[in-house]
Parts: structure tokens; sequence; C-alpha cells
């Protein structure tokens, strides 16, 4: 808007042509210079931050007591001319535009002028929209780096009694989007204060709960019990969310501690509790907390433990939620399908299709049919789709094999070295509500990236590459259930992403330059493969405490284009820190672990296990009369993949 | 109790407070009420208030911090500013329960709730005014006008 004088009518804003707009704003933009980088606004002394923590405990009756009155700005000096960099704001108050009625037509000199600015400045609208988009990120950043200083200072020099959780309270009340960041700093400034910081953080944004508990514990895992039963006990349902997250990085011992306390706090969520552990012990190799499975068999372990599962390991009254057609039990199929550990879910699935099977006498045709169908294609899309990998990146790390390195963020973000910056608003990404965000890491490539990503469009030269597409556990479960959606198409051709949540990443990927000095033993490497073998312990430790995510999907590009697409978000939204593209004759930077090698499994053992899931299938529908049941139905499902799409786009 | 701080200086900053003469600022230095905050040609400053908000001078500008009151137990945060002459950008800090802050320039008065804004004031040049983020109120003498951003 721009105002002629004190008692001038001020105009409406459309009244302003967006080249005034953008002219007068580049004219500022060169005045003030960029935003402040955070160097420049570093934490204050310690002395200086007693001094402002001090005056942050003032009542604001008092503030306000002290400064009233004051004196009269001093006059404006001058007859000094107008900026020359601003002359058509300058013109537009000489045609008359500013004091012009708002109803009153446009005058042929004020017409004249208008299309005189608009074609001196064609892309002043554009301009304005940059300007838009960055004046939110300054936004952003400066909320949450004020946030940081002002909550630490506070809590760290504050005198007040109860001085971090009345501030937890009052910052993560008024801004609940910054809960976690409100939380993490009041930690950092009282880390004796974790728990009542914890309570009063989660009653501001129960959605985050899994994410306060998780990250407070790090900040002290002695306090990680109490953290998790005071934070469960205010989201009850976010329990077993949050025994994953509190536990991640805790030795067995103290993760035994936390399990047992959220038990005892939460006994109406024992069995997801116990699920969830078993699933992350699962991933690692270690025995449930509390348990003692039987040799060889993790089944018999969950039938034991008293969550009412059936003899055969099928959770009670799952049959008859299938048969029945009850959308919630797709989940419960693919939860008792993955519990057995990778290897397992062919067996699983056959186990259930033979119980299907035993059963078929009490089902119709049709029911029949749309049960088999739905856990067959369920378990084939688990076997064949692609799975997350759990990685960390080596401090050092530079990409060197990669004709691509992105790194997904806000424009002003730390970006990683040998990375380039890919900013929301970036012409090779679109999507939904695309947003950058900023978390704690580390890693310069994990501490940034970008919501809301559903395609990404780069150049390249035709040949074939692995992709390896990177994001980050964030903790909770809602918010990151599948972060690269459940459909991913490479330049076209599609496949399944099999168990997206961070709750299934099988662990452990390294990007790293040092390759097989990572490695404690080797088990593979050569041209066009991975590192592969038992990572050292430091490895392995990054990797946990980094919480990054990869997808490795190959790619053929053919005309110069590659283009990925992800698609099946649910309520969720997609959430990328990275892409690295290498050629895939060239050994990976990307060092698995054993267990992590074999999600890159061959195209040949993928049909070989669909094979298997398909026939115990034809097997219960063996005496099935077509004719009775939909046409449709009664075919079984294909493959996902099929063996051309599988040389082309998955290893 | 001071307002702000300074926090970035580019060559010649100068700080006045009643009929004192105008000094150089140097960084991290406190803000006080009613203090003026002068640059002059070729020279720049940062000021952060309290709460965290930032207000970026541009060369040859004139301010007056009239008033912060800014405690974040309370969650409460208000602040006044004269801006004489000059080239300005404001970003808010800290978001807070109860927060606004008002902008005085000889043609007319902003308000802004929350978040981002670019403004110019000259002498033989109108008000003008660009809201980034937020929400905001200009009025004068004349009539009022809300604005939000694009």
């Amino acid at each position: 808007v721009a105002v002629n004088g004190p008692n001038a009518q001020i105009p409406p804003p459309r009244q302003i042509p967006p080249a005034v707009t953008a002219q007068v704003l580049r004219h500022i933009a060169r005045r003030v210079g960029p935003p402040p980088p955070r160097q420049a606004i570093a934490p204050l002394p310690p002395a200086e931050a007693r001094i402002e923590a001090a005056a942050n405990q003032v009542p604001s009756g008092d503030q306000e007591g002290a400064q009233s009155g004051g004196q009269p700005p001093p006059p404006v000096g001058g007859n000094e001319p107008p900026p020359e960099d601003v002359g058509l704001l300058t013109r537009a108050v000489e045609v008359g535009l500013l004091d012009k009625a708002p109803d009153a037509p446009l005058t042929p000199e004020q017409s004249n002028f208008i299309n005189q600015a608009n074609q001196a400045i064609p892309d002043a609208a554009q301009r304005i929209q940059e300007n838009l988009r960055e004046a939110k990120q300054q936004t952003d950043l400066n909320g949450d780096r004020s946030t940081r200083d002002i909550v630490k200072t506070s809590t760290e020099f504050g005198d007040a009694p109860d001085a971090a959780r009345k501030l937890v309270e009052a910052a993560a009340g008024a801004d609940p989007r910054r809960a976690v960041i409100v939380a993490t700093s009041a930690a950092d400034g009282a880390p004796d204060k974790v728990v009542e910081i914890a309570e009063a953080a989660t009653r501001a944004a129960t959605g985050d709960a899994a994410i306060i508990a998780g990250d407070l514990a790090q900040k002290n895992p002695n306090a990680a019990a109490a953290i998790a039963v005071a934070v469960s006990n205010i989201s009850k349902s976010s329990a077993p969310a949050i025994v994953g997250s509190v536990t991640r990085s805790l030795p067995p011992a103290q993760k035994n501690q936390v399990v047992a306390a959220l038990v005892a706090a939460v006994p109406e969520q024992r069995t997801r509790i116990q699920q969830t552990v078993q699933q992350s012990n699962g991933n690692t190799g270690n025995p449930p907390a509390g348990q003692t499975p039987a040799p060889g068999s993790q089944t018999a372990a969950r039938t034991a433990d008293g969550s009412g599962n059936t003899a055969g390991g099928v959770p009670e009254g799952l049959l008859e939620r299938m048969f029945a057609g009850d959308p919630s039990a797709a989940a419960d199929v693919r939860a008792y399908l993955a519990a057995g550990g990778e290897e397992d879910i062919v067996v699983r699935a056959k186990d259930l299709i033979a119980q299907i099977g035993a059963r078929k006498s009490q089902l119709g045709t049709d029911e029949l049919l749309q049960t088999i169908d739905r856990l067959a294609s369920q378990a084939i899309n688990m076997v064949s789709g692609s799975q997350m990998i759990r990685m960390g990146i080596d401090q050092n790390y530079v990409p060197t094999t990669a004709v691509l390195a992105l790194d997904f963020g806000p424009l002003d973000g730390d970006v990683a070295p040998g990375f380039k910056r890919v900013p929301p608003g970036d012409p090779r990404i679109g999507g939904a509500d695309i947003d950058g965000l900023r978390r704690p890491s580390e890693s310069a490539l994990l501490n940034d990236g970008i919501t809301g990503i559903q395609r990404i469009e780069v150049d390249l030269p035709d040949g074939e590459y692995r992709v390896i597409l990177m994001t980050q556990d964030l903790g909770d479960r809602s918010l990151i259930a599948n972060p690269f959606g459940t459909e991913i198409a490479v330049n076209g051709v599609g496949q399944s992403l099999a168990q997206p949540s961070p709750d299934f990443w099988v662990p452990g990927g390294l990007l790293t330059n040092n390759g097989g000095s990572s490695l404690l033993s080797q088990a593979s490497a050569g041209p066009g493969s991975f590192l592969t073998g038992d990572l050292a312990p430091q490895d392995l430790s990054a990797i946990q405490r980094q919480q990054g995510g990869a997808l490795v999907i190959n790619a053929v590009v053919r005309n110069g284009k590659l283009i990925i697409e992800l698609d099946g978000f649910q309520n969720a939204q997609s959430y990328l820190t990275g892409l690295i593209v290498e050629p895939v004759a060239e050994t990976s930077e990307l060092v698995l672990s054993r267990e992590a090698s074999r999600t890159q499994r061959a195209p040949e053992l993928r049909l070989a296990l669909e094979e298997e899931i398909l026939a115990a299938a034809a097997e219960v529908l063996a005496d099935l009369d077509p004719a009775e049941g939909d046409p449709e139905l009664v075919e079984l499902p294909e493959p996902i993949l099929d063996p051309e799409e599988l040389a082309s786009t998955s290893q | 109790v001071h307002v702000g701080r300074e926090k970035v200086v580019v060559r010649d900053v100068r700080g006045q407070i009643g009929a004192e003469s105008a000094k150089r600022i140097t960084i991290d230095q406190r803000l006080f009420y009613d203090q003026r905050v002068i640059t002059t040609e070729n020279s720049s400053s940062v000021v952060e208030f309290r709460d965290g908000s930032l207000l970026q001078v541009g060369p040859d500008a004139v301010l007056v911090l009239n008033k912060l009151v800014f405690n974040p137990f309370e969650s409460k945060s208000e602040k006044v500013i004269t801006a004489v002459k000059g080239s300005f950008r404001f970003i808010s800090g800290i978001k807070t329960k109860t927060s606004s802050i008002e902008i005085r320039t000889p043609n007319a008065t902003i308000g802004i709730r929350g978040s981002q804004g670019d403004f110019l004031v000259h002498p033989s040049a109108p008000l003008f005014f660009a809201l980034g983020d937020g929400i905001a109120t200009v009025r004068n003498g004349r009539n009022s006008v809300n604005l939000r951003p694009g």
C-alpha cells in the first residue's frame, strides 16, 4: 500500500500496479540487504544472557509503567528528492493514482502509466511472489531461532520457581507448531527439568508427543522412563509410538526399564507397546524387552505374551474381520506378516491362506475370493515392494560417484558439502502444500527437508542409474507414516514400497567415502553393487543417532529425463531430505549391513517368492467353480512387477 | 529494562537518548525505551528486540524505539516504533498469545500482527508498505485499510 500524506486517502492495495510494488521492494531490499545470517545473531555471552533473562521476567505491567509517556519523534528533515530507483512510485503520485477514488474510472493518463509500468517490469507479479516466498521463509527461520534463544536463555538463567514449566506452557501454548523446538530448547537450558518440560509441551501439542518424548529422552537418558510415562499419561494412544522414539538410542537395560514403566502406566496399550518393541528388536536382532522367545520362533513368543493371539500366531478375530472386509484388518494383516521379519513373510502368508482355506466352508464364494485376493495382494506387495533402509551419513561424506546430489530444504538452510540445494518452489519439484522443514541432526543432509513433494523431474544423460531417495525419521508416526508414499514410479515404471513406516526400516546403511574401512568384515563388493558386511559400532551408532531413511531404486533414463512420482500418502505427506543418483555401473557409496543388503533382492528371487504365495492361494481355490464368483476376482492377483519391469527398476 | 540490542552494525550507526548527543552503537549493545537509532549514508543496522523480532534498517535512516513490553512467561509482546525516514524490513520473533507491533510514520500508522513487512519512509515520497506475511492494518487521519500478503 502507498499513502501520500497524513490526511490523504489510503488507496486499496489493488490500486497500486504490481510494477510499482516490485520496484520499491527491490529498492528496499538493496538498502536493507539480505536478512542477517544466523551466525550474525549468535547467542549472547553468559553475562549478557543473564541480563536478558532477568529482563524477560519483569512483569509486563511494570514494563508498561516504566515506558509510559515518551518523546515525540524528531521532525522530518529537508526537501531531499525522492530516490531515483522508485520512479514508478513517484510517477503514480503525479498521475493521481493514489488519490483516485476506488470506484472512479482510470483517466487516460493513469491507464497509460499503468501500461508503461507493466512494460517496464513485465515480471513484476513473479517478483512479488518471490518476495512473499522469501518473507515466509524469513519469518519461519526467525521464529525458530528466536524461540530457541529466548526459551533456552530464560530457562537456563531464569530464577523464577518453576520457570521451565511455566515458560514451556506459555511458549508452546502460543505456538504449538514449535512445541518440539520449545521443549528441546528448554531442556538445553534446564536438563534436570526434562519431565515437567515434556509434560508441558505435550499438553500444548499432543500430536507431537512421541517426538517430544524421544528428543527429551536423548537430552537426558536417565530420565527416559519418567518422560515416557509422563507423556503417555497425557496422550495414552501415543504410548506405542512413544516407546519407539524414547528407546531408539537407549542401551538394553534402560530400554527394558522404559518398556516396563510404560506397560505399568498404560496397561491398556500393553499389546501395542510390546508389538512396537518386538518390531524394533526384530530389526536389531535383540530379544523383545522382558521376553525370551523360543529359539527360531518369534511367533511362539507372541502367543505366550498374553496378547490374545491364537495358537497359530494369528491375532484373535483377525480372520473374521478379513472375512467381513473390515478395512482396519489390512493394517493388522500387514503387521502380522511383517512381524516375523523379512524372510518370514511368505511362510506367514501361506499359513494364513491355509487357515482361510480350512474355514472356506463357512464362506460364500465371493467372500472367499475377496479375502484371498486381498491377502495375496498384500503379501506379494510386501515381498516385491522396495524396502526402506535406516541409514546414517559419515560426517565428512562428499558424493564422488554421484552424477546428481540434491539437498532438499529451505533456501537458507545448511547445504551438505557436494550437494546442490533444492528449495520449496524449485521447478524440479512439484506437489501439494510444499514446505521447508528444519529438524535437529548432526548431518547437514538430514537437518532439513521438504514436505509435500510428489514429483521430481531432473535432466540426466541417458543411461542406467541407482537412485537413492533420503528422508529422516521425525519420530512421530502420524507425521511420517510413509515419507515416500506407498507407490513410487520412476520414469513411469511403478512399484510398491513395502512397510514404509520407520518402524519397519531395515538397519543399516551408511553414506561414506571410506567404503570398506567402515566394515568390520566385508561380505561382498564389486562394480555395480554395494559394499556389504558388518558395520563398525561407531557407524551403527551414527545411523541410530541420525535416523536417516533411504530407498534405493534402479532407473533407466532414455530421453534425458529422470521423473520420480510418489503416491499413496493417505492422510500424511511426503518428507524428502536428499537425492543421490549414481551410475549403476559404479560401486555405491551407500555401504550396507548384511541385513540391509537383503533388501536389494534379486528379481528372480522376488518372482520366486511371489510364485510361492500364488501357489498357496491357488491350492485353496482349486476346487472352486469360476462360474460361481465374480470373474474378475477368480483371476488371482498379478505379480506387481513383471520380469521386464524388474530388469529395469529394482535390484 | 532494555527493549532490544543492536545485532548488526555496518559502518556508522548511532544511538541517541533524550537530549544527549548521538553516540556510536556497538554490536550486542542494549537499546532502551525512547532511544533513537540513526544510520548514516552507506551504513546499516539490524536491531533485535527482546522478543526476537528483527528490524533491518537501511542507510540514512532515523527511527525511535518507543516501547517494548515483553514477557515470555505471560506470553505477551507489544512494541511501538516510529520510523522517521529510511528503508526498513521487520521480521517477527517468538510467537506470543498477546502480540502487537505499531509502526508510526509521518503519513500513517501500521499495525502488524505477525510477521514480516517491508516499508519505505521518505519525506518526498509516499509511505510504502508491503506485507510479506501475517496481517496488517494501515490507518491515518482519513481512513484505514486491512492488508493481507499478496
